[in-house]
């Protein structure tokens, strides 16, 4: 677990460094007694919970690893494992480009971006109703908009969400499309690199493509692995898009591990499976953070060690 | 750095708010049905508080079964959604004013989320005193003991009339032979159709002599159009949830699980029959919205007057009577080889176990469910399908009672049934695990006896704990 | 002398971008493109809010209503108290989004800045708890302020607010870890101790995480529907988002009234972003130091 601290740790003897740690336990106190009381306890539950077969309607009784037995041999368990880990890859890898570039756009200097900034971050404030609605019709295969303009280029669009194939991707286009919160990172992330770099390379010669890759996204990188690791956390966590959008259909096609884990729970009466799937989908999301952060001691740059 | 202006402003803030957080417990107070809305009378514009009144008192409510000494407060959970919520409020406060020494605290919460919400309750021992229950949740809640059995209080009620329930109605919460709720509404499915989309075609109206095979080719002839504006003689396909049995298969002597929800028996000839037409009337004649259609439209099809025909619970007609833009009625169900068989599903009330006020839930529940509380509620509002039969006059002299009405209550005391309808514990994972493969039937990228041969091997072990 | 607000820099940048006026269109031209794509489903609220029950099944959709049924409005937000749902809305999202601030800045000045011992052993248990779904520690939750005797009242909605969300810990953690060292040794050859380097440096310069993280929290509390679902029991006490959630019946959804209630409960939180994303630009202009 302690590679996740990522960075090597800065060590310096004497009174000082007593004094630092300290200093961060008082600080970090906040979010320890947090965890103590309102986080640590709930998880430490839910691995307990998992262990038994609890209805949520009376006691639970102890039934030893029979669920996570269950869980190796639940052929629904492991479709939905492959669509939650396309979804995740594919919304977080198409997200944080897309996004990213759209950060960009919005941090011209030009006249009137305050307005399209707000208008760029509408779809995270509008009710989640009023979007799936708008994104049903947008989708659709005969008089949806984006068949329509893939119908003027000349390509026959596909059934989107009612097809098995392009069920997903419809998704994620959807899941992109709202991440407005990634944009206001990246803006918020781009005021904090110093104007003096870009004056320096400007200085220098260096092209936009050259500043973009060379000062932007370096200083930025922080960042864009913040976005990385919770992109990635949340859409491995997903389900109230596809409760909303899909019910897991066309046959299963949109099943993601998280709406699995809500119907064991909250539809089937089986609270004890759907702990178990939650701390099988926590241990798929430990590993993919857990190589996240390795990589990143090879491209996040920080200005302190 | 003095750019950073507010920093004494937030500190000041900050101080403000924690005494704000100190006294922020306003959820605390319990709230009576005067209480709310700052003390107004409930109703509105749907219904008049006036009218409400006079209602309430022109109605004969039953007897007590004795009145709490001192003052009771019971909490009622229900799931009403916002513009009926006020004739729940106007029930509570006459309730109120009958029973002095009951108070009502009444919680509400979205259909969509109740179960969430109550079985998180459950698990913290902190469920209301009576709760609403769907058909298909009773059996997982009267397994594990969470609703109480009504025996005793039905047997020292007086004028309880337990044979006025309509048949179907009871089914769904009596298990081992005692009874574990009282529904308020059971309502059939019947077959409904747009008048105007039958005159356009120049087509007579189904009628109660019709079989499946007229139903089925009359829709396919009445599909015409292209796009957007293709009109559909079906509304829907059949889909394997839980009343598919009667409603669909039974006419054709088959069965999606046997009686004891602990076979499935979806690919035997009977069964197969019943659904083949149905699929062809998808394949052959697209006379069914696809599945893209039916995801963007809101509504059902039939109710926003695109499809000619549609096979829907009696529930539907208030909300087309509200909306529907076009002329329409209901009849029968048509019958198959094996008779006329529909589905009567409904949902109603249970008092929990733990319940510390039983005897003030029992007045409560009594009366909501009687045939005053469903006159008052359901008969007058035009909500329809009551679970009593001497509640039925009421809503089919009403105004608000749609063309053929009559007939729903016919169909509740003949041909509608609560056999085959899935209610044991394994019900909702049947259901996912019929529906992948169904979506591919009606995709056509399985046929249909392979198809139903993979669902039954799909949800055979989902069964089990049923046993 | 290393970091200054210096809004003359920036005004001098924007100066000289002035001549290069034709360079803009293109970006222009993708602005509004995109601006189409994303304005779409805030104009579809409000055009469903101005439909009558019907027009609002027509299918396919008319965009626009066939008169504006403005009568939707005072329809739907008198149905329920919607008032009393507001004022409680604001009350629990100011409580919990200035808990939220204040718990989550300290801790990540902590982790990205003071090394001790346990500090990556905390920091990847922290992390840890991002990871766990939420379906499926909300019923332990419940439990343990059932115990507390809070329910069906707002502490559960706030008091977990005041001890640090992990998601905003990391990310102002990220922030932190942006600003120059040199900076922070400057202060700290002043004399200044954490908590004064916190305050005088760090938070001016990451006025642009603030304004993000604010947002971010506003709307989290603003939209929760199921904290307040597993909570909140009497109607009186109910949220803006559980009350919206009441136009949902079993059988049907009244879309015109939730869209007319959605429109005027959305209206604060667009003109808050409006107003905070000035804060991403308008932050600091460093000068003097180039980063590493």
């Amino acid at each position: 677990m302690s590679a996740l601290a990522g960075a090597a740790r800065r060590r310096r003897p004497g009174p000082l460094a007593r004094r630092e740690a300290r200093s961060f336990y008082l600080f970090v106190s906040p979010w320890v007694v947090g965890f103590v009381l309102f986080g640590g306890g709930p998880i430490a539950a839910s691995a307990v919970i998992s262990l038994t077969d609890w209805s949520l309607l009376s006691s639970p009784s102890f039934v030893g690893l029979d669920n996570y037995v269950k869980l190796v041999e639940d052929p629904v368990f492991y479709t939905a494992l492959g669509n939650t880990l396309y979804f995740a890859a594919a919304s977080v890898g198409l997200g944080v480009v897309s996004t990213l570039a759209l950060a960009l756009l919005l941090n011209l200097p030009l006249r009137g971006i305050a307005v399209f900034r707000t208008i760029f971050y509408l779809p995270s404030v509008v009710s989640g109703i009023a979007t799936a609605l708008l994104w049903v019709n947008i989708l659709h295969p005969d008089f949806g908009m984006i068949n329509y303009l893939l119908g003027l280029a000349g390509v026959q669009g596909p059934g989107w969400l009612t097809s098995e194939e392009w069920a997903i991707p419809a998704l994620v286009l959807m899941s992109v499309w709202g991440a407005g919160n990634t944009i206001v990172i990246y803006l918020a992330g781009l005021q904090g690199i110093p104007r003096s770099l870009y004056e320096a390379a400007m200085i220098d010669g260096a092209g936009w493509w050259r500043r973009l890759w060379h000062i932007t996204v370096p200083m930025l990188s922080p960042v864009v692995f913040f976005n990385v690791v919770t992109g990635f956390i949340a859409s491995l966590q997903a389900y109230v898009l596809v409760l909303v959008m899909t019910e897991g259909g066309p046959a299963n096609a949109t099943l993601l591990l998280g709406l699995y884990v809500y119907r064991q729970a909250f539809e089937y009466f089986d609270m004890g499976y759907a702990a178990a799937l939650s701390w099988a989908l926590f241990a798929i999301i430990i590993a993919v953070t857990l190589v996240q952060f390795r990589l990143a001691r090879r491209w996040v740059h920080y200005e302190v060690a | 750095m003095d750019a950073f202006p507010s920093r004494r402003a937030v500190l000041a803030g900050l101080g403000a708010l924690g005494a704000l957080a100190a006294c922020g417990d306003g959820g605390r107070t319990p709230l009576t049905a005067e209480g709310r809305s700052g003390g107004g009378e409930p109703g509105g514009a749907l219904f008049p508080f006036a009218e409400a009144e006079k209602l309430n008192a022109s109605l004969t409510w039953p007897a007590s079964i004795g009145e709490p000494a001192s003052k009771v407060t019971i909490t009622v959970a229900s799931h009403w959604e916002a513009a009926f919520l006020p004739r729940q409020e106007q029930f509570d406060l006459f309730f109120m004013r009958r029973h002095p020494t009951i108070e009502v605290r009444r919680e509400v919460t979205p259909f969509a989320q109740f179960l969430q919400k109550y079985l998180a309750q459950a698990a913290g021992g902190s469920l209301p005193d009576i709760m609403y229950s769907h058909y298909s949740w009773v059996s997982a809640f009267v397994k594990q003991g969470v609703f109480l059995p009504l025996d005793d209080y039905a047997a020292r009620q007086a004028g309880f009339a337990r044979e006025d329930f309509t048949a179907p109605s009871l089914g769904y919460f009596e298990r081992d032979g005692k009874l574990y709720g009282l529904p308020y509404d059971c309502g059939p499915k019947m077959l409904f159709y747009n008048k105007d989309l039958f005159d356009a075609a120049g087509m007579a109206y189904p009628t109660p002599s019709w079989t499946v095979e007229q139903m089925l080719a009359a829709a396919a002839e009445l599909t015409r159009g292209k796009g957007g504006g293709r009109v559909f003689g079906m509304a829907g396909l059949p889909a394997p949830v839980a009343d598919l049995t009667p409603t669909y298969l039974l006419a054709y002597g088959g069965r999606y699980l046997d009686a004891t929800e602990t076979a499935c028996l979806i690919d035997q000839p009977g069964a197969v029959n019943a659904l083949r037409p149905w699929f062809d009337l998808l394949h052959r004649y697209q006379a069914v919205p696809s599945a893209a259609d039916a995801e963007a439209m809101k509504a059902e099809p039939f109710g926003i007057g695109r499809a000619a025909m549609g096979v829907h619970g009696s529930w539907t007609a208030p909300s087309l009577a509200a909306t529907a833009k076009f002329r329409w009625a209901m009849t029968d169900m048509p019958s198959g080889p094996e008779g006329r068989f529909t589905s009567a599903v409904g949902s109603g009330f249970a008092i929990t176990a733990g319940s510390g006020a039983r005897d003030a839930a029992w007045i409560y529940l009594n009366e909501l469910t009687s045939s005053a509380g469903q006159i008052f509620m359901w008969g007058s509002t035009g909500r329809g399908s009551p679970s009593r039969t001497s509640a039925w006059p009421s809503y089919l002299r009403s105004d608000l009672a749609p063309e053929g009405a009559g007939l729903l209550e016919k169909a509740l005391t003949g041909y509608a049934t609560n056999d085959g309808v899935i209610r044991q514990p394994a019900g909702p994972k049947v259901v996912s695990a019929a529906t992948p493969t169904w979506d591919r039937i009606a995709s056509g990228r399985i046929g249909l006896p392979e198809g139903l041969r993979k669902i039954r091997a799909d949800v055979t072990p989902v069964l089990a704990e049923n046993r | 002398m290393v970091a200054e607000i210096s809004p003359a820099v920036a005004g001098v940048a924007r100066e000289r971008r002035r001549p290069r006026d034709l360079s803009r269109l293109p970006a222009y031209a993708l602005l509004c493109a995109g601006a189409a794509m994303y304005l779409l489903p805030f104009l579809w609220m409000v055009t469903t809010a101005l439909k009558t029950a019907d027009e609002v099944l027509a299918f396919p959709p008319d965009f626009l209503p066939s008169s504006f049924a403005w009568h939707n409005f005072p329809e739907a937000w008198t149905q329920l108290p919607f008032t009393r749902f507001l004022l409680n809305t604001v009350l629990v999202t100011v409580l919990a989004v200035a808990g939220t601030l204040v718990s989550s800045i300290v801790p990540a000045y902590a982790f990205a800045r003071l090394p001790a011992r346990g500090r990556p052993v905390l920091f990847a248990a922290m992390i840890g708890t991002m990871m766990i779904p939420a379906e499926i520690t909300l019923v332990p939750q419940f439990l343990l302020f059932k115990e507390l005797g809070m329910v069906n009242t707002y502490w559960p909605l706030i008091l977990p607010a005041w001890f640090g969300y992990a998601y905003y810990i990391f990310l102002f953690r990220q922030f932190f870890r942006t600003i120059p060292q040199e900076l922070v040794d400057a202060a700290r050859i002043d004399g200044a101790s954490h908590a004064r380097i916190l305050w005088s440096v760090m938070l001016p310069l990451a006025k642009p995480a603030i304004a993000a993280v604010t947002v971010f929290s506003v709307i989290g509390n603003w939209n929760n529907l199921l904290g307040p679902l597993i909570y909140l029991r009497d109607q009186d006490a109910y949220t803006l988002a559980l009350g919206l959630s009441l136009f949902q019946g079993e059988h049907a959804t009244a879309y015109h009234h939730m869209m007319a209630v959605s429109t005027l409960t959305v209206m604060p939180i667009v003109v808050l972003f409006f107003l905070a994303q000035k804060a991403f630009v308008r932050g600091i202009t460093l000068t003097g130091l180039g980063g590493r």
